[in-house]
């Protein structure tokens, strides 16, 4: 393997892992954002529950 | 072997120190430039790339940790997003150890001179033992680096870090209360029409002044005409006409009170006596006016009792009509009071108090639509209890009319004669 090609390869490794970690975040905050809706569903709830309506 | 092996790292590391010192010494192109230099560069630079990106994604996902607990979420989401934390970690830990592996790899590639020199790779200046470095020869000899440059230290996310409110949701400032919300409700006054007439109806007939009145005429009369005291009984009744012709509203009441055709002629008998000659035929008519009296009487009270009754049942539905009005706004007031109450306690989620929010707006608009239907219902029902507390009146007026007795008095009192002067 030549150098560049060496490079090219610690390259392309380091492009996989940020993109990785760029979509896996994505994922990660669609995820709490869907936690918390349900969260905030049931706070309405709740609250709708004490307002008597 | 591992003495021997250390001794040949050390004297490798050295070397390339050596050589370094005698290329800039001899100010030749410097190290740096040179593919070994970039690639070294780049590694490096991966690598702090890779670590930094590693430990800020973890510290965001703290962040979002943290968010979460403080936007007090129920015991089973917390430890779904704890779940979904770790996972997190852990497969950045998993790709952090994959790269640093791809990094070892490609640096490992320099051990074998053989497969260096086949893919065209000129040995290194750093490398005069012919493609082999310190790092190498640890590899090669399975010796773990003192201070691999290649680890990917993460550090753990500071727990105490100040959170900044990640952007899950659009935290739009808490909303001041607006006009509708925080303007103070108008208290609820349930206004139901008063249903009791202002002034109770005056009884007609014959008040005790009148008879006072009377007397005091009788007792003048015979003052004046001693004479005509000799036959005290008819003539003293003889004064009824002509104190009734006197008294104007005596007349009157005795027309109310004797609505009929058939009492007015009744009464007309009595006005019209003559005295001495007409008093029996006056005291009959009297009498015979007062049983058409009763009569007439419970005939009115019963012609009273059939308009009231409708008229009762128009009150009763408009009654229950403004009791709806009046219950709906108490309820709706009840709520919006409690959503003043929620917005102090839950203000600090202002997305959830805005979806509140826009539950109870219908609700402020609705107390006051059954306010202004609550107001037309008492202007419409104003009419009907006037005229309801009139025929009560009139009811009561003919329920509270003694006449029999009343007139018994009267003649009591004209029999009884003048109080003797001394």
């Amino acid at each position: 393997m030549t150098l560049q090609e060496k490079i090219e390869k610690v390259k392309k490794a380091q492009e996989k892992f940020l993109s990785n970690v760029d979509a896996l975040s994505k994922k990660y905050k669609q995820d709490v954002q869907n936690i918390m809706k349900t969260v905030d569903s049931r706070k309405i709830a709740a609250i709708k529950k004490e307002l008597g309506i | 072997m591992a003495d021997t092996n250390t001794q040949k790292i050390d004297q490798i590391a050295g070397t390339e120190v050596q050589l370094e010192k005698t290329l800039e010494q001899s100010g030749l192109e410097s190290i740096s430039a040179s593919p070994e230099a970039q690639f070294e560069s780049t590694v490096a630079e991966a690598l702090s790339t890779v670590t930094e990106t590693a430990q800020t994604a973890k510290s965001d996902v703290q962040d979002y940790v943290q968010y979460a607990q403080s936007q007090d979420i129920f015991p089973e989401e917390f430890n779904e997003i704890n779940k979904l934390n770790l996972e997190f970690g852990t497969t950045i830990d998993s790709w952090s150890q994959d790269f640093n592996k791809t990094i070892d790899e490609v640096k490992a590639d320099n051990l074998d001179p053989s497969i260096a020199a086949s893919a065209g790779v000129e040995p290194s200046l750093k490398d005069p033992t012919l493609g082999v470095t310190a790092e190498s020869l640890r590899a090669r000899e399975n010796i773990p680096a003192e201070a691999p440059a290649a680890e990917v230290a993460i550090p753990p996310a500071a727990e105490n870090q100040p959170v900044e409110s990640p952007a899950i949701y659009d935290l739009a400032p808490i909303p001041e209360k607006s006009k509708e919300a925080s303007a103070e409700p108008e208290p609820i006054k349930i206004d139901i029409p008063d249903m009791v007439p202002e002034e109770p109806a005056q009884p007609t007939g014959y008040t005790q002044d009148d008879l006072e009145d009377l007397a005091a005429a009788v007792r003048a009369y015979e003052q004046a005409n001693p004479k005509r005291f000799k036959y005290k009984e008819w003539t003293m009744f003889s004064m009824i006409p002509s104190f009734m012709r006197k008294k104007d509203a005596w007349s009157h009441k005795l027309e109310i009170a004797y609505s009929t055709s058939k009492a007015k002629k009744w009464a007309e008998k009595i006005l019209t006596a003559k005295p001495g000659i007409e008093f029996s035929r006056a005291k009959t008519a009297l009498q015979r006016l007062d049983d058409h009296r009763i009569e007439a009487s419970q005939q009115l009270l019963k012609q009273i009792a059939e308009r009231l009754k409708p008229r009762y049942e128009k009150r009763k539905k408009l009654e229950a009509k403004a009791q709806f009005e009046a219950d709906e706004i108490e309820k709706y007031t009840a709520q919006v009071e409690n959503y003043r109450g929620a917005v102090e306690q839950w203000g600090k989620y202002p997305d959830i108090m805005a979806q509140i929010r826009a539950e109870i707006q219908p609700r402020i608009n609705a107390i006051n639509k059954r306010k202004e239907r609550l107001g037309a219902i008492r202007l419409k029902a104003m009419p009907l209890l006037k005229e309801i507390a009139e025929m009560e009146a009139q009811k009561k007026k003919y329920e509270t009319f003694t006449g029999p007795d009343r007139f018994n008095d009267i003649f009591s009192k004209l029999r009884k004669g003048p109080e003797k002067s001394s």
